[in-house]
């Protein structure tokens, strides 16, 4: 008998079986294939923007994955740093076979963790409550929750051409017969479709003609507990289609899937396929392509750019038609692969389905994607289906405080009618939702659940309060212009005539951190000045916007304090559009923020909303 | 405000009229009805949207109160959304009073002002411009308001206001797509182009911000207050402007004691014209207050009007009087000067104005004589609204929330402007963007955030 068992290993699996050992429930984590545990299907990378701020919380909530990265990657960039540090993002390269070695490793040793393989067919339900699971095979396993995380695996089916598979990945069988049952228990479920590029055999590759692109010198971790990437760092490669390469690929379009119309489900907008680039944007001459290494120990390379699920004969002649890949091999085809997902109204903003209760439902099958959504969705799961079987108060994260509190609501209250992916402008508050301050903003949640190590969570506050202390500091030093204006001058800056403290100073556009940190005494420079630089800038320079930004936090946060009875029936509000009362019946909000939210609410149901809970005694 | 009872108020203006209407809306609009009207049919049995033709009648007694025509309408295709039945009846203050007083008797309860309004913008028939422009029309105090508010009613301001919006919207998607598609291969506009575009949409916010001064006059009138020292002729100017006798007129100075309105209609606009008491000091209480009274007229109103006795001009007085006008209005607010009683002088050209041309409107009148009074009456509407050059199609602002919420867009648009200048990074200035966005989705009931991906998407080859 399990507290909780999950069911798929890949991103959202592993950090759900991880945080639910971590936090002392007996936990099994059960897999089709064990050899693939935390596979990447598809580009061998972590991070990117608002992704990497994603990574960055599930470590600060003491997940796996930064971890894992930081250990296995090829080639660290932290992402618009030519911008201020909210919308910094890290991002790397990672070995996929060390990647998921790396992480089985890490779970395996997980006190509390079983790894079994199977494919789990049924959800045993006693009544309305998860109870266990059953395989394929007929071994039952009993549980008292159940995560599911099955990825694209379920009833996959793989298209390239005309041709089309059952696969929940290339190479690896789909899961059959979960979603019948699922479907059974009152949870419906929908098709996504999502797509691959072509690996290429690097020792094909011309690559005299490519343009490289190197990672940064000094490759910053993801975890706050990673010291130093030790690994040694490879190159990208770039370069671009051209008319030709266009020409060939339309001629495959009679044998497009998507475009014959044998796809039917819908995929992600900021991840087209090649095809699709091509129809929605006639004009462009070209488009970009980066070749990513595999890893250290193959010559393969990963394709960015070019998913396609075009015919295997014309990806061979449109990759042959790019400048350094005139004789390239394609070691795996580009393909599509269509899957089932559960809506996101089925599930509660503990992820915790509405039809069957302690069934948690995780990463991809949510109409996410991306390993980091994925990831982030299992990682609350998992601390959530601990939390239900405390008796505790669910663990959810609000929009003002993380990218995957933003993730959930979204999912939750808006839905998603393609596979959701994050993105900074998504994060109405990201000024405050920086990659830098995750530490700050979650780790005591974390070490609150047990999962982050004193040492870790010291380490946070300290570096909390050295920043506080070099503010506070710079607000208070004054230096005189004798001091200063040499260093205005270098940069151009206009003098001044009267001692000034050094934030005044550094609230000029033209001023950066390092032109006045010279007059920081001497007790307040030390080796962590460089990593924290960059957000004490910020905060004295943009000190007007962070305040506004407080200020609409604060707005927000009444509205989500007027609570909606969980009973409430809307179809007896008379005066809202049927609609409204759908919409508002079935995502159930649990404030007027929330319901404001939900797409097709105007302001006018909201007033009525608003005048009806008045009218039936709520105190909003 | 309940919504779920039902309401009735009578719909026309109080006073003598041919016709009279009272209207009921609400679940029980038909059960009330079916209590006070006699007709062919039964009211709950009546077509919907035909005119009938029936009794007013009181049930218990069958006596018969007035000979009526009526509506009923059925839900949802009434201005409420709910089912209505309008009575036209005789007009006559005591009778359409008493009717409604027996229809309030039935079971309906007196709407509250707007009331109806309300249910239809709740009712979802109408959104919150809509609603407005409905209290503006019925508010309108001319016809220009009217016609400005009709628009409204069909949605001409909340296209324009939609229409900066959407192109707001549209450079806010070209810095977000900036931040978070910086690895794609995409092409970007420049700063300076930029910079330019939101210029050209800060011109558009403010014409109608400006505009809103000219709305203003349409909708509430012209405030117009008559000074000068005592005796000059100012309530017989005042009188002389619109047209009858209502000051008390007397060669004893200081009788103008209360601050007096006139109102009277001159192209379309409605002049509010204010007598004031002698600007001098007095031992008298009431005259002190008076004059108190008229200095606060001053703040208040849009135009002061200098009357100057040519026949008795006392330059020190007359010169202290046009100094303290001349400091408060200028700019919006004009100021003229009227030498009155020029039916006194016999020779016009040895008169010398005390006051150079140039430094206000001056005009030679008589008010005894109604000499030059429509010409003052011109000038009013000419300084104030004509003189802008504003189109019949262009968009008026008669709200003060409109104005509001536009001039706090256009300052958002400033700060975006300053923004772009100082090289401010992109994630702040989206601050700027999605409060001014929000602003104006104000005016247009549109608060819920636009989904902006949708638009970086349309615009940009994203996806490696």
């Amino acid at each position: 008998m399990y507290d909780i068992i999950v069911v798929g290993g890949g991103h959202a699996g592993c950090e759900a079986a991880a945080a639910s050992a971590g936090m002392g429930c007996k936990t099994l984590l059960i897999t089709m294939n064990v050899n693939s545990i935390a596979w990447m299907s598809c580009n061998p990378a972590i991070g990117g923007l608002a992704k990497g701020h994603l990574v960055k919380e599930i470590d600060a909530l003491g997940g796996e994955m930064a971890k894992v990265i930081d250990a296995t990657g090829i080639q660290f960039r932290m992402l618009n740093r030519s911008k201020g540090p909210a919308v910094w993002s890290p991002r790397a390269q990672a070995d996929r076979v060390m990647y998921s070695s790396e992480m089985k490793s890490r779970v395996e040793k997980k006190d509390n963790l079983t790894v079994e393989e199977g494919m789990v067919v049924e959800i045993l339900a006693d009544g309305k409550r998860a109870a266990g699971v059953k395989t394929g095979m007929g071994i039952v396993y009993e549980g008292r929750a159940v995560i599911i995380t099955a990825g694209t695996f379920l009833n996959g089916l793989i298209h390239i051409g005309l041709k089309s598979y059952p696969g929940g990945r290339a190479g690896e069988i789909p899961s059959k017969g979960l979603t019948e049952n699922l479907n059974k228990l009152g949870i419906k479920s929908k098709r996504f479709k999502t797509g691959t590029p072509p690996r290429i055999d690097g020792k094909t590759v011309n690559w005299k003609l490519l343009t490289f692109q190197n990672g940064d010198e000094i490759p910053v971790p993801f975890s706050y507990q990673t010291e130093k990437i030790e690994i040694v760092q490879v190159p990208c490669y770039l370069t671009y289609t051209n008319q030709e390469t266009h020409n060939i690929l339309f001629s495959g379009f009679d044998r497009s899937p998507l475009y014959s119309g044998v796809i039917k489900s819908l995929g992600p907008r900021y991840c087209p396929s090649i095809e699709t680039k091509l129809v929605r944007f006639k004009d462009k001459e070209r488009h970009q392509i980066f070749l990513e290494p595999e890893g250290y120990n193959t010559s393969e390379y990963y394709v960015n750019g070019f998913s396609t699920s075009l015919p295997e004969d014309i990806q061979i002649k449109g990759l042959g038609s790019i400048k350094g890949l005139e004789e390239v091999e394609i070691t795996r085809f580009g393909y599509a692969i269509e899957y089932d997902y559960f809506p996101t109204d089925q599930i509660k903003l503990n992820l915790e389905s509405r039809a069957v209760e302690n069934l948690f439902l995780a990463g991809q099958i949510n109409g996410t994607s991306g390993y980091e959504e994925a990831a982030g969705l299992g990682m609350m799961a998992g601390i959530n289906a601990v939390l239900k079987l405390q008796n505790e108060k669910p663990f959810v994260l609000g929009r003002s405080e993380a990218y995957i509190g933003v993730m959930i609501d979204d999912l939750v209250t808006r839905g998603t009618d393609e596979p959701y992916r994050m993105f900074t402008s998504r994060a109405e508050y990201r000024l405050l939702l920086r990659q830098d301050n995750a530490d700050e903003r979650l780790m005591k949640y974390g070490y609150g659940f047990g999962l982050i190590p004193d040492k870790a969570y010291e380490k946070m506050k300290k570096k909390r309060e050295e920043r506080e202390k070099i503010i506070i500091s710079l607000y208070k030093k004054k230096v005189k212009p004798n001091e200063i204006n040499p260093v205005l001058e270098r940069v151009n800056s206009a003098k001044v005539d009267n001692a000034v403290n050094i934030a005044q100073i550094l609230k000029r556009p033209e001023i950066r951190f390092s032109d006045i940190s010279e007059f920081l005494r001497g007790d307040e420079k030390n080796e962590s000045l460089d990593s924290i630089a960059p957000q004490v800038e910020m905060e004295i320079k943009y000190k007007g916007y962070i305040e506004r930004q407080i200020s609409q936090i604060e707005r927000m946060k009444k509205h989500e304090k007027k609570l909606i009875p969980d009973d409430i029936d809307y179809y007896k509000i008379m005066s809202i559009s049927t609609e409204a009362k759908e919409k508002l019946s079935k995502v159930r909000p649990h404030s007027i923020g929330q319901a404001s939210r939900i797409p097709g609410i105007t302001p006018s149901d909201i007033s009525v909303l608003f005048i009806y809970l008045k009218k039936i005694g709520c105190n909003v | 405000m309940k919504t779920e009872d039902t309401i009735a108020a009578i719909s026309t203006p109080m006073g003598k009229g041919g016709i009279g209407i009272i209207r009921i809306s609400g679940e029980d609009a038909f059960i009330v009805a079916e209590k006070v009207l006699k007709g062919s049919k039964r009211i709950s049995e009546s077509e919907s949207h035909r005119v009938y033709h029936g009794y007013f009648i009181n049930q218990e007694s069958g006596e018969i109160h007035d000979e009526v025509m009526y509506i009923v309408m059925r839900a949802p295709n009434t201005y409420t959304r709910e089912d209505m039945v309008e009575i036209n009846t005789h007009g006559g203050v005591y009778l359409i009073k008493n009717l409604l007083e027996i229809v309030l008797s039935k079971g309906a309860r007196i709407a509250e002002p707007g009331e109806f309004t309300f249910r239809a913008f709740i009712n979802g028939r109408i959104d919150l411009t809509q609603a407005e422009a409905v209290a503006d029309l019925i508010e309108a105090e001319s016809e220009k308001v009217m016609k400005i508010a009709v628009r409204q009613v069909v949605g001409d301001l909340k296209s324009s206001i939609k229409e900066i919006r959407d192109k707001i919207i549209d450079i806010y998607s070209i810095s977000e797509a900036e931040i978070d598609f910086v690895e794609e291969d995409i092409e970007l506009e420049d700063k300076d182009i930029l910079i330019k575009r939101l210029n050209g949409i800060s011109d558009g916010i403010i014409k109608m911000i400006e505009s809103y001064k000219i709305g203003r006059y349409y909708k509430d009138g012209i405030k117009i207050g008559i000074y000068g020292r005592v005796n000059v002729g100012k309530s017989s100017l005042l009188n002389a402007l619109i047209g009858k006798d209502r000051v008390i007129v007397s060669d004893e100075p200081g009788t103008t004691r209360d601050i007096i309105d006139g109102e009277i209609t001159h192209n379309g606009v409605l002049l509010k014209i204010v007598d004031t008491a002698g600007l001098r000091e007095s031992v008298v209480y009431v005259e002190k207050e008076g004059v108190k009274r008229t200095e606060l007229t001053m703040e208040d109103s849009d135009i002061a009007v200098l009357v100057i006795d040519m026949s008795d001009i006392q330059p020190d007085e007359d010169l202290k009087i046009y100094n303290d006008l001349k400091n408060k209005f200028f700019g919006d607010k004009k100021l003229f000067i009227a030498y009155n009683k020029i039916d006194l002088i016999k020779d016009i050209n040895k008169f010398k104005p005390i006051i150079n041309g140039n430094e206000g409107v001056s005009l030679l009148v008589s008010a005894k004589e109604k000499i030059g009074i429509d010409k003052l009456k011109n000038a009013f509407t000419e300084s104030t609204i004509s003189h802008k050059s504003i189109e019949n199609n262009d968009i008026l602002i008669v709200n003060i929330r409109h104005q509001e919420l536009l001039k706090k867009a256009h300052e958002g648009i400033g700060r975006l402007i300053k923004g772009y200048e100082n090289n401010v990074p992109n994630e702040f200035l989206a601050l700027d963007f999605s409060e001014t966005i929000e602003y104006l989705g104000k005016i247009t009931g549109d608060a819920a955030g636009e989904d902006l991906l949708d638009r970086i998407f349309s615009k940009f080859c994203i996806g490696k």
